[in-house]
């Protein structure tokens, strides 16, 4: 079966909580999600445009600091995220950009969501720390929630 | 006069690199120029100590998700040369292959996406959707077929898991180099198209010169990447087993990236650096390009690199159609999935030096008897650069010092871009201060 949406985790496993969304897509790949393909693109790579141009639509998964409390999940469309639209303008890979960039060359409008979860710590190192690892099964059930509904 | 722009923040956390540049001028004097930088791979080396040889290329992969094929590469060569394991032709040439893919796409991320928006007067390349919609196709279908030859060859355009010592753990299908085949063959109309786009612009590009030290590879019968020894512009070829008389990194106050120096205070390393030191082993296509563009090797514009890098994307295209060609020519020598070469792991130390997008990349590991880490190097193209970069600055701002701030700090920034520093390892933002009287 052709896969039409896609998990696209962002992030790195050597940045602690950054990690989190490599983390959260290895759970998933023995789930049953027939028509979801699982993509660990690392940091956010310029891949996204392709991805977001590829399929209907992409749940991304990463640690996001949104002010909540470390292992804290929050699900939230990236065109509503305004304080990111006013820090544009940089010429530095930003997921956002690369999504509206992937969208406006897209056949079809793509639905976005990101799946984020507060870290706690993200200097070098590898593991995720207490909190946010204690979050894994619940941010599981989230992301696995959030893409069934699109 | 004090001015200063703040262009940092992200919601979405990233491997932050940051970068910035000072420049304080008093009464037209230039009292501090500096290019400075926080961040280097330090942390990974420490990280690989007491690891297995068979999850140290793991490792180093997430080093840079832009470059990630390039860091496997080299700590695989590393490892190898430490334990005395060799690699067959047939996986030489597919490593190379994966290279390619990785190399191209980079250029073409560089090009497109950041270079492109300086020379249109863009702050990004969103607008160049709306401005430039048939261009950015291009862009992006050079920038896909890039990931596509890596993602044949290793399984993902980003941290490739089929990559390990001695092989690969799976081969490709010869159905698929023969479509990747196909779709090579049909992409020169669009590095036609991107040349075109470049020619138009490559005006914007500043003519600023400055002589220095080119540092790159090279090979006997190939324009190095995955092969050869290192050589200098300045004293000829120098081994391999040299390389940190080559990189003598240093600190310098304002940065916590080490700098990098040879025969001279800099040198520069990355597509114009291999370039000048190998031209004469392009590809027909690219050299056609080059001829296009009036680059005839030594060329000491800095800002030129961006035009290498389209003379090399026209050679990666070429190569790689050779080297699958090759591939099926003789037919792909068959193994197992999941194939994993039998290694016993032995004491000793082994050095990686390949050239990557944006220069030559060398691992350094010693391994104990049981296989795991006790030391390692690496040194990175973008650490390489930037004592050139700081350099080209210093020579560059007086000459342009009378113009106003502004076009100050585009010329500037468009010279620290045009090295292409690696976004996800080194320099993520720029953020630049004037901190004393400009124009």
């Amino acid at each position: 079966m052709t896969a039409d949406r896609a998990i696209v985790a962002l992030g790195n496993p050597y940045r602690r909580d950054d990690g989190i969304g490599p983390a959260l897509v290895d759970r998933l790949r023995d789930r049953e999600l027939p028509t979801v393909d699982c993509l660990d693109l690392g940091d956010a790579g310029f891949d996204l445009v392709h991805v977001v141009a590829d399929y209907a639509a992409v749940v991304i998964v990463d640690a996001v600091d949104f002010g909540g409390d470390p292992g804290e999940v929050a699900v939230f469309d990236p065109a509503d995220t305004t304080e990111i639209t006013e820090r544009r303008g940089t010429h530095a890979t930003d997921p956002f950009e690369l999504i509206e960039l992937g969208g406006g060359l897209a056949e079809t409008a793509t639905t976005i969501r990101v799946v984020g979860v507060q870290p706690a710590e993200t200097g070098y190192g590898d593991g995720l720390s207490p909190a946010v690892a204690q979050a894994l099964p619940e941010a599981s059930k989230t992301l696995t929630a959030t893409v069934r509904s699109l | 006069m004090s001015h200063t722009i703040d262009v940092d923040g992200d919601l979405v956390t990233r491997v932050e690199g940051h970068g910035s540049i000072v420049v304080n001028v008093d009464e037209g004097e230039l009292e501090t120029c500096e290019w400075q930088v926080v961040e280097s791979p330090r942390y990974f080396e420490s990280m690989l100590v007491g690891r297995s040889f068979r999850e140290s290329h793991h490792v180093t992969s997430r080093i840079c998700a832009i470059c990630s094929v390039s860091h496997t590469i080299a700590s695989l060569q590393a490892t190898e040369a430490a334990m005395g394991v060799s690699v067959s032709e047939q996986d030489r040439r597919l490593r190379k292959l994966a290279l390619y893919g990785e190399t191209l796409q980079s250029h073409v991320l560089h090009l497109g996406y950041l270079a492109l928006p300086d020379l249109v007067g863009e702050k990004s390349v969103l607008p160049l959707a709306e401005t430039h919609p048939d261009e950015l196709e291009t862009v992006i279908d050079l920038h896909r077929l890039g990931n596509e030859l890596t993602e044949v060859v290793t399984g993902r355009s980003v941290h490739a898991q089929r990559l390990l010592p001695g092989g690969f753990s799976q081969l490709p299908e010869e159905r698929e180099l023969e479509t990747l085949l196909d779709r090579l063959l049909n992409s020169w109309d669009a590095v036609a198209e991107l040349a075109d786009l470049l020619a138009v612009l490559a005006d914007e590009l500043p003519a600023f010169e400055r002589e220095t030290e080119y540092i790159s590879l090279t090979h006997p019968e190939e324009y190095a990447f995955t092969e050869g020894t290192i050589y200098s512009s300045d004293v000829g070829e120098i081994p391999v087993s040299d390389y940190r008389d080559v990189a003598n990194e240093y600190v310098v106050e304002h940065s916590t990236a080490k700098f990098a120096r040879h025969e001279r205070d800099s040198y520069m390393v990355g597509a114009l650096a291999r370039f000048n030191n190998n031209a004469e082993q392009l590809a027909p296509r690219a050299a056609d390009i080059a001829d296009r563009f009036g680059l005839d090797a030594p060329v000491h514009n800095p800002y030129l690199n961006n035009v290498a890098q389209l003379v090399e994307v026209a050679h990666l295209l070429a190569e790689s159609v050779r080297l699958i060609e090759a591939l099926l020519a003789d037919g792909l020598a068959p193994q197992s999935n999941y194939h994993v070469p039998e290694i016993d792991p032995t004491a000793g130390r082994g050095i990686g030096a390949i050239e990557v997008p944006r220069g030559v990349l060398f691992h350094e590991y010693a391994y104990d008897d049981a296989g795991e880490v006790t030391e390692a190097n690496c040194v990175i193209p973008t650490n390489q650069n930037h004592g050139n970069i700081q350099r080209d600055m210093e020579t560059l701002v007086p000459t342009i010092v009378e113009q106003p701030e502004d076009d100050v700090k585009h010329t500037l920034e468009m010279l620290v871009r045009a090295y292409d520093p690696c976004i996800s390892c080194s320099t993520h933002y720029l953020d630049v201060e004037f901190v004393g009287e400009v124009a």
